[in-house]
C-alpha cells in the first residue's frame, strides 16, 4: 500500500490554513444557520394526526378536516396559546392524535426502548473489545484476511 | 366453458404446487439431519411446485383478461373496460392475488436455487436449505388451498349483479357469473409503477427467505458436537444481495408512486406499512455488511444467524401488517381473517429458528479477538449497531400504537416527529460510517494512516460545504448531510486514486486500465461502493426536499394568476377527458418563471366509476434544481384550489436509490461469474471459545 509523498512545508501551511478558514465558514453556518424547522403552526401541524386520515398529519393531508385543524392550529397559537396547551386540548378531544408521543408517562417507554436497544448493543461491542488480548503492532493489510492458523 | 374450467384448473394448480413444495420438503429433509442428500434428487419436486405455481398464476391472469366473474376475486378486484395492462396488475391488487405472486416469486427463487445447487454451489448446505424453502412453500401454497384461496367462485352476485355478495370455496358451488366486476381499487389502477412496484418489491421480499434457508441448514446440518457450517454466509451472499437490490429498488419504486399519485406531495410517510419494507431493508443491509465481517476476519458468527432470522421474520411481519388490517394505513387495500394464521406463520418461525440457534449456539465458533475499534471491522460494528437499532427503532413506533391499544387500551399516535427523532441522528451517523469503512484498514487503523487517508477528503469536504452555505442555504441538516456525503466520496475518490497510482508504478498501465483491472479484481467492494454513491446522492436529495421545499396554497378563477416560489401559475383552461377505465377532470396551468414560459401543467382529479371519491392526480414538472408539484384539492366551475410544493433536488432521491440497487446488481454479477468454492479453509473453524 503506498501513500502519497509528504508534501512540502509550505504547501502543508498553507493547506491548514485554508482548512482552517473553510471550516470557520462551515461552523458560522452551523451557528447561524436555520434551524431547519418551518414556522411554529407548521411544526405543530406536523405532531398532529389526521383523525379522519390514514396516518397522515394535518400538515400533510390534503383533506378539508385537515385543513379545517389547521386552521384551528393557526387561530389558537395566533391567541397566544403554547404548543403543550395546543396539543392537550386536541388530546382531549381526539385520544392518540398526537403524532410525537410525549416523553412521559406510558410512551415513556417508546423512547427508552431503541435507546436500552442502543446501550445493549454498545455494551456488547465493549465486553468484546475488553476480551481482547494484548495485539501485536498493528497492520495495515487492507482487505487481506488473515492467512489460515495465524491466529494469536 | 373455459371460464367455468378456470376453478378447477387454479384449484389444481395450487394443489401441484402445495404437493411440490410437500415432496420438497420431505425429499430434502434428510439433508436438514446431516445426510449428505444429491440435490439432483430434488429436482421432479422443485420441477412440480414450480409447475403449479406459474399455472396458478396464469390461471389467474387468464380469468382477468377474459373477465371471468364468476371467479369471486376477479368479480371484487376487476371490472368490464379496464385496460389489459391494469387488469393484468390486478393480479396482485388485493390479498388473494398477491399471495398468488408471493407463491410464484417464491418457486422462481426455489428453482433458481436449485439450479445453482446442480452446479455445484452451496456445497453440502444446499438439499437442507431447499428443504427449508419447500417449509416456507407449504405455508404459502397451503395458505392459498385454505383460507385464501384466489379461485374462489362467485356463489351469489352483489347487487345489480356487480361484484361478488358471497364467494365459495368448492368450484361446484358456482351460480351465474356477476354481469360486471367491481374493479380494483382506484388508487392501484392510476398509475403505471402500481404494476411494477409489488413484483418488485415480492422479488426483494420473498427472496429474503433464501438467506434465511441456507442459515437453517448451516445450523440444523450441524454434526454433533461439530459447529455448524461457517461457508453459509458466503453462499448466502449473493442471495441477500439480489433481494436487497430488489427491496431497494421495490421501496424506492413506492416512494415514487406515492409522490406521483397520492398527492399529499411526499414519498415517505412512515406510514406502518412502509415501516414493514423497511425494517426487512435495514436489517439485510446489517447482514450484508456483517457477513462481510464474517468472510474476511471470522467474528460475527452468531450475530449473523441472528440477523438473518430477524430479515426473514420482518418479511413476514409485514406481510401480517399490510395484510392482516390491524394498522391504518394507505396500504390496507384488503382487510381478511388470515391475519391470525400469517401472526401464528410468525410466531413459529421465530420459536423454531431461535430454538435452533440456541440450541447450537455454544457450538458455533467465534474468533473473539478485535484489536481495536478504530479499524474496518470496527466501521462495521458501528454500521451494524446503528442499523439495528435503527431496525429496532422503527419496529417499536410501528408497533407500539397496536400494543398500547391492546393491552392498554390507549390510543398512542406515533408519526413522522418520533421516527424522524431517531432517523436524522442514526443516519448522521452511518453516513459517517460509510465515509470512514471503506478507507480504514483492517484489524488496527494506525492513525498516521487515517490521516494520511483522510487529509485531502477532509479538506474537499469543508470547501464543498463551506460553498454551499455561503452560495445555496444555510440549513443545518443540508449543511451535516453535505459535510459527510462530500466526505465520504472524497475519501473514496481518493483512495481510488491512490490505489490506481500504486498498480500503475507497479504495471505501467494506463489509468484506465488500471482503474478496470482494480475494479476487476475485487468487484464485491466497488460494487458496495457503487451502492454508498447511491447511498450519498438519495442523502443528499432527502435532506434538500425535506428541509428546502417551500409550498403554497392558491386560488384561482379561470384567468387568474398565482406566484408561489418564484413561479407564476396561471390557470388557463379546466378540461374533461374520458378514459376506457375512468374519467379525468382537471386544470391546465401554464407555468412562467422570470417571464419565460416554463411548463404547461395539467393537475386531475380522476373519477372511477367504482369509488365516491374522485383520486387526485398531482403534475410535477421535474428540472435539474428543483421540482414544481402542482395537486388540486378542489375544481368546480368557479375556479380550482390548489396545494404547490416547490422541492429542490427531488431527482436525487430518484437516482440515489436506484443507483444503491445498481450497486448491488453489480457486486452480484461478480459474484455469480466466481463460482463460490465454499470450502476454503477458515482459521480456527471450531474454536467454540
Amino acid at each position: 500500500m503506498s501513500e502519497r509523498p509528504a508534501p512540502r512545508q509550505p504547501a502543508r501551511l498553507l493547506a491548514g490554513a485554508l482548512a482552517l478558514g473553510l471550516a470557520g465558514v462551515v461552523a458560522w453556518a452551523l451557528i447561524t444557520g436555520e434551524p431547519g424547522e418551518q414556522d411554529r403552526v407548521a411544526a405543530l401541524g406536523a405532531r398532529i394526526r389526521c383523525p379522519v386520515c390514514q396516518g397522515e398529519s394535518i400538515a400533510d393531508s390534503p383533506a378539508e378536516y385537515a385543513r379545517d385543524m389547521m386552521d384551528f392550529v393557526t387561530a389558537r397559537v395566533a391567541d397566544g396559546w403554547s404548543d403543550e396547551q395546543i396539543l392537550d386540548h386536541l388530546e382531549q378531544r381526539f385520544a392518540g392524535i398526537r403524532l410525537d408521543p410525549p416523553f412521559a408517562g406510558g410512551t415513556l417507554l417508546l423512547w427508552i426502548l431503541p435507546a436500552a436497544a442502543a446501550g445493549a448493543g454498545g455494551a456488547l461491542i465493549a465486553r468484546r473489545l475488553r476480551r481482547r488480548k494484548p495485539s501485536r503492532p498493528g497492520g495495515t493489510s487492507d482487505d487481506r484476511p488473515l492467512p489460515p492458523g495465524a491466529a494469536p | 366453458m373455459f371460464a367455468v374450467l378456470l376453478p378447477w384448473l387454479g384449484l389444481g394448480a395450487i394443489l401441484t404446487a402445495l404437493g411440490g413444495a410437500l415432496l420438497l420438503s420431505v425429499r430434502g429433509f434428510p439433508a436438514l439431519r446431516g445426510r449428505p442428500t444429491d440435490p439432483a434428487r430434488l429436482a421432479p419436486a422443485v420441477r412440480v411446485l414450480v409447475l403449479g405455481a406459474v399455472a396458478a398464476m396464469l390461471v389467474l391472469e387468464a380469468g382477468l383478461l377474459t373477465d371471468s366473474y364468476h371467479l369471486a376475486y376477479i368479480a371484487d378486484n376487476h371490472r368490464t373496460g379496464t385496460p389489459p395492462l391494469y387488469a393484468f396488475a390486478a393480479g396482485w391488487a388485493a390479498l388473494e392475488g398477491s399471495i398468488v405472486l408471493w407463491g410464484l416469486v417464491l418457486a422462481g427463487y426455489i428453482w433458481l436455487f436449485h439450479r445453482s445447487l446442480l452446479r455445484g454451489g452451496a456445497g453440502g448446505l444446499g438439499a437442507g436449505a431447499l428443504s427449508a424453502l419447500g417449509m416456507i412453500a407449504v405455508f404459502w401454497f397451503g395458505l392459498m388451498a385454505t383460507a385464501a384461496n384466489p379461485f374462489q367462485v362467485c356463489a351469489a352476485a352483489g347487487p345489480e349483479g356487480t361484484g361478488c355478495a358471497m364467494a365459495a370455496w368448492a368450484p361446484w358451488s358456482a351460480a351465474d357469473a356477476p354481469l360486471n366486476g367491481r374493479g380494483a381499487n382506484p388508487l392501484l389502477q392510476n398509475h403505471f409503477l402500481m404494476i411494477i412496484h409489488p413484483p418488485v418489491l415480492y422479488l426483494g421480499y420473498v427472496g429474503m427467505s433464501v438467506p434465511f434457508a441456507i442459515a437453517m441448514s448451516s445450523l440444523a446440518a450441524a454434526r454433533p458436537g461439530a459447529a455448524p457450517d461457517r461457508t453459509w454466509v458466503k453462499i448466502t451472499r449473493r442471495w441477500t444481495l439480489g433481494a436487497w437490490a430488489f427491496l431497494t429498488a421495490g421501496i424506492l419504486l413506492g416512494g415514487w408512486w406515492s409522490y406521483e399519485v397520492l398527492g399529499w406531495g411526499g414519498y415517505w410517510a412512515w406510514d406502518p406499512v412502509e415501516n414493514a419494507s423497511f425494517i426487512p431493508w435495514l436489517l439485510a443491509t446489517a447482514f450484508l455488511h456483517s457477513a462481510v465481517v464474517q468472510s474476511r476476519r471470522g467474528v460475527l458468527s452468531s450475530w449473523n444467524y441472528v440477523l438473518a432470522i430477524g430479515v426473514f421474520a420482518a418479511t413476514i411481519l409485514g406481510t401480517f401488517l399490510t395484510r392482516s388490517g390491524v394498522v391504518a394505513s394507505v396500504h390496507s387495500f384488503t382487510q381478511s381473517a388470515i391475519g391470525p394464521i400469517i401472526l401464528g406463520f410468525l410466531i413459529a418461525v421465530l420459536a423454531g429458528s431461535l430454538a435452533l440457534l440456541a440450541a447450537r449456539a455454544h457450538r458455533i465458533g467465534d474468533a473473539p479477538r478485535l484489536d481495536s475499534l478504530v479499524s474496518r471491522e470496527g466501521a462495521f460494528l458501528l454500521n451494524n449497531l446503528l442499523l439495528s437499532v435503527f431496525a429496532f427503532a422503527v419496529l417499536a413506533g410501528t408497533l407500539f400504537p397496536l400494543a398500547a391499544e391492546a393491552f392498554a387500551d390507549a390510543a398512542v399516535g406515533v408519526g413522522r416527529p418520533f421516527f424522524d427523532q431517531w432517523a436524522v441522528p442514526l443516519s448522521y451517523g452511518l453516513l459517517l460510517a460509510m465515509g470512514l469503512g471503506p478507507i480504514t484498514p483492517y484489524r488496527t487503523a494506525r492513525p498516521q494512516v487515517m490521516w494520511e487517508r483522510l487529509r485531502l477528503p477532509l479538506l474537499a469536504a469543508l470547501a464543498a460545504t463551506a460553498a454551499t452555505a455561503l452560495l445555496a442555504t444555510r440549513n443545518r441538516h443540508v449543511i451535516i448531510v453535505v459535510f459527510l456525503t462530500s466526505l465520504a466520496a472524497a475519501a473514496i475518490v481518493r483512495h481510488l486514486e491512490s490505489l490506481i497510482r500504486a498498480r500503475r508504478r507497479k504495471t505501467g498501465e494506463r489509468a484506465g486500465t488500471a482503474l478496470l483491472r482494480l475494479a476487476g479484481a475485487d468487484p464485491g467492494y466497488w460494487g458496495g461502493q457503487i451502492s454508498h454513491l447511491g447511498v450519498m446522492i438519495l442523502a443528499v436529495g432527502i435532506a434538500a426536499s425535506a428541509n428546502l421545499a417551500v409550498s403554497g396554497q392558491m386560488q384561482l378563477a379561470p384567468g387568474e394568476t398565482a406566484r408561489v416560489a418564484g413561479y407564476e401559475l396561471e390557470y388557463a383552461t379546466p378540461f374533461t377527458r374520458a378514459e376506457p377505465n375512468r374519467t379525468a377532470v382537471g386544470a391546465r396551468i401554464e407555468v412562467t418563471r422570470d417571464g419565460r414560459r416554463v411548463a404547461t401543467l395539467a393537475p386531475r382529479l380522476n373519477i372511477y366509476p367504482n369509488s365516491a371519491s374522485p383520486i387526485v392526480t398531482p403534475a410535477v414538472h421535474s428540472t435539474f434544481s428543483r421540482d414544481l408539484y402542482v395537486s388540486l384539492t378542489r375544481l368546480d366551475s368557479g375556479g380550482l384550489t390548489a396545494d404547490v410544493w416547490v422541492y429542490p433536488l427531488q431527482w436525487m432521491v430518484w437516482l440515489g436509490g436506484l443507483t444503491a440497487a445498481a450497486g448491488a446488481g453489480v457486486s452480484l454479477l461478480a459474484a455469480r461469474r466466481r463460482p463460490v468454492t465454499g470450502d476454503r479453509p477458515r482459521r480456527r473453524e471450531s474454536a467454540g471459545v
